[in-house]
Parts: structure tokens; sequence; C-alpha cells
């Protein structure tokens, strides 16, 4: 099933959908009794508020408040793959120590705009998410193309989460730039720069992701 | 509160054309398409409805993509801040659905003579506008002349140039607009389209 289809109510949140219409998960959380509360109670049933990472724990990212529930939803699955990332040693060293407070205090506002992913505001570094671009496109299987990639491959990095998490460490990428070395790559002529950038996260934080040659 | 934000086309900004460059811009007009309160939000979604005219300015045919789009911009309170104002540019990331596979037909390009030129309307919010006060703006826009395809292969881009050499050349991209004045109001104000 893909993620990120607008008009459709059902979102899968890895270990359980969530009805956009009820406002409710409609299967079982797999850490159930632990939960000590109703097995369909998402942080409150609200998912806009609240963040459930792995399914089973709940943490607030900063969005603009005009994100739309079904955004928020996607953003925050995102958000808190991408959390979980950041815990690895190899990621955490791409990034720094601030990094998860970095992520934390970002504020993702959303547009809708052309193909793009969107933007790294350049005065105040927060983010802009394109409603039409990658992180709410995502494929079920995790397909993600970079720019002028050498060899026309492509990599699979398992699930629709995980390219949610991708291009919000991208985009982190660029906010702790001194950090990361990530160098600006949008538009034309920047495109082995923005490959560049994707390159050296993938390395870091995504040691799972599978080539595939096309 | 629910507030109203009102683009106004102030100012007109005309012919343009990069040296260098074989396609030239021509900013048409700049006009409301859309003042959308939020009522969950202090802060006010703005869209920009934009015609643009992309003139033929070399001597060879040109094959141009009919789906230009606008993939960045910069603000300033004045023309003349405007070069030094950080610019927005827009982060492909990577493409997600294997929209590179697609191949590009010639259909999806318009063959302009020379001298020809190709209206394009397009809208769309911009982030450089969601954040910023009431007052007059000066802006820029940066616009893709390419499919996203040629962005993401290089290889796609030659094959398609060279299948189509026949037809004309490929128009370049990134183009810059011409400045342009804008006003953001506040309430009150009828949210209607502005001519030229």
């Amino acid at each position: 099933m893909a993620l990120g289809i607008f008009s459709s109510t059902s979102l899968y949140y890895r270990a359980r959908y969530y009805d956009s219409q009820t406002g409710r998960f409609i299967s079982e959380d797999s850490s159930k009794f632990e939960a000590n509360l109703s097995l369909y109670v998402y942080a409150g049933n609200t998912p806009t508020a609240y963040i459930d990472s792995l399914g089973t724990e709940s943490e607030k990212p900063s969005l603009d408040s005009a994100v739309s529930q079904d955004a928020a939803a996607q953003i925050t699955v995102g958000f808190n793959a991408a959390l979980a990332r950041l815990k690895n040693d190899n990621c955490k060293k791409l990034f720094g120590c601030n990094a998860e407070a970095k992520l934390r205090s970002t504020t993702y506002f959303t547009y809708k705009g052309g193909a793009e992913g969107g933007y790294t505001d350049p005065n105040h570094k927060d983010v802009y998410l394109n409603l039409q671009g990658a992180l709410f496109n995502a494929r079920s299987d995790g397909y993600i193309k970079l720019p002028r990639q050498n060899g026309n491959g492509h990599y699979l990095l398992g699930d629709a989460a995980a390219v949610q998490a991708f291009v919000l460490l991208h985009e982190l990428g660029h906010e702790l730039s001194d950090v990361t070395g990530f160098v600006p790559d949008g538009g034309k002529g920047n495109e082995s720069k923005n490959r560049d950038n994707s390159l050296k996260l993938l390395g870091k934080c995504f040691l799972d992701a599978r080539l595939m040659t096309e | 509160m629910i507030r109203r934000m009102l683009i106004g086309f102030v100012g007109l900004a005309c012919c343009f054309s990069a040296e260098g460059q074989k396609i030239g811009i021509d900013l048409g007009k700049v006009k409301v398409v859309e003042c959308r309160p939020t009522s969950i939000t202090a802060r006010d979604l703005v869209s920009l409805a934009i015609n643009l005219r992309f003139t033929n300015t070399s001597q060879k045919n040109v094959l141009f993509y009919k789906e230009p789009s606008i993939i960045g911009g910069r603000v300033a309170a004045a023309k003349s801040e405007l070069q030094k104002a950080a610019v927005w540019q827009a982060d492909m990331v990577g493409d997600t659905q294997g929209a590179e596979k697609k191949s590009p037909g010639i259909d999806r390009f318009i063959r302009l003579k020379p001298t020809e030129h190709y209206d394009f309307y397009t809208t769309a919010e911009r982030p450089e506008l969601q954040t910023i006060k009431p007052g007059k703006y000066w802006i820029q826009m940066l616009v893709s002349t390419e499919p996203v395809e040629f962005y993401y292969s290089k290889k796609t881009r030659d094959q398609f140039q060279q299948q189509w050499k026949g037809s004309g050349d490929l128009a370049d991209s990134d183009l810059w607009t011409p400045p342009f004045e804008i006003e953001i109001k506040h309430p009150g104000q009828v949210c209607t389209e502005k001519p030229n």
C-alpha cells in the first residue's frame, strides 16, 4: 500500500492504520497491554499533537498550525523515523551532537508547489515541505532515485517511513550545514551537489538501503 | 484571529533576456488568485497567479517545455535589495515515484520559431511569502523550463535532444523573471483578480 495518497483516508503507520475521517487507529497496537489504555487510542487520538515514533512512544514535532491533519500524520511518521536513525552512531557523527534538538526545534510548514521536495528557509532555517513532493508521495517499497545518479540505479529504503525520514534528514543536513558540510543544492547545475549530499546521508544513516540497478 | 491577505499587483516589469540564453522571458502579469483565510492558524496562505511569456530570442527553433515550474525566488522590501536577498531554491531531495522513468514525449514541448512566444499561466503557494508581514515587496521568481525527468537523468535529456534534433534545440533552464512588486494587504479587501 502506498503512503502519501491524499485522497486516501487510511494511512498506514507501520503497525497500524489511522483513519483520518474518524480520527482513530483501526488496528491494534503491537505493544497492546503495555499501553494500558484503549488499544485504539493513539496519543489521545490527536496525531497532529503527539507522535508515536515506532508505534509505542509519543513525541511531538513542531508543526505550523496550518498543516493539515493528513500532512501532519505523514510528517510525524518521518520525524520519528528520523529520530530513530539519529540514534545510530554513524548518523550522529554526520549531524553532530545537536541533531536531535535541531530536528525537534525545526518548524515544518507545508505548501503546494511544483515537483520539488521542499525548501529550507535561507533566513530562519525552518523547513517548508511540498505537498506534491517526495515526503508526501513516498512509495511503500521505499523507492528513491537521486539526481543524475550513475548507473541508472535507485535505492530501496524498505518502507515509506524511511523515505520520509530521508527527506527530513536531508533538510536537516542543510539546516546543520556547518556540521554536515551539506552545500546548497537546488536548481540546475546543482544536481551533483544534491546527489552528493544525499549519498553522504545514505552512507551514514541508511546503511540498510539497497542499491538497485535498472 | 482570522485574517485575509491580498496580493495585489502593483507594478509591471517587462522584457527580459539574459545573454547566452535561447529563451527570453517576459512577465505578463501577476494577479490575485487566492486570498485564503485559514481558521486554524495565525498565518495566512498566500498564492500567486502568474502569467509568464517565454519568447525565443535566438536565431534557431527552440523546443520549449509546456509546463515550466517556479522553483525558487527571492523577496526584498526594495528593488535595490533583491540582489542580496536570500534565495529560496527548491530542494529536489530525490524522486520517490520513479518519475524519471517516464519518457518525455514531444507532445509535452512546443516548437518556437525565432521571435515566437509561449504564454503560460501558473499558480503556486510560495513559501517565501508565507510568513512575511503585510506591506509592499519586490519579488523575483526562478523558473525551471525543463521536465523533472531531465533533472534526474542527463542521459534522458541528451537522448531526447538527439532524437528531436530536427525539430529544434531544448531551451535552457533555469531563468529568473524580472523583478516585480506586490502588495500584501489585510482584510476587508475584495479577493478578486486584478488585471494587468
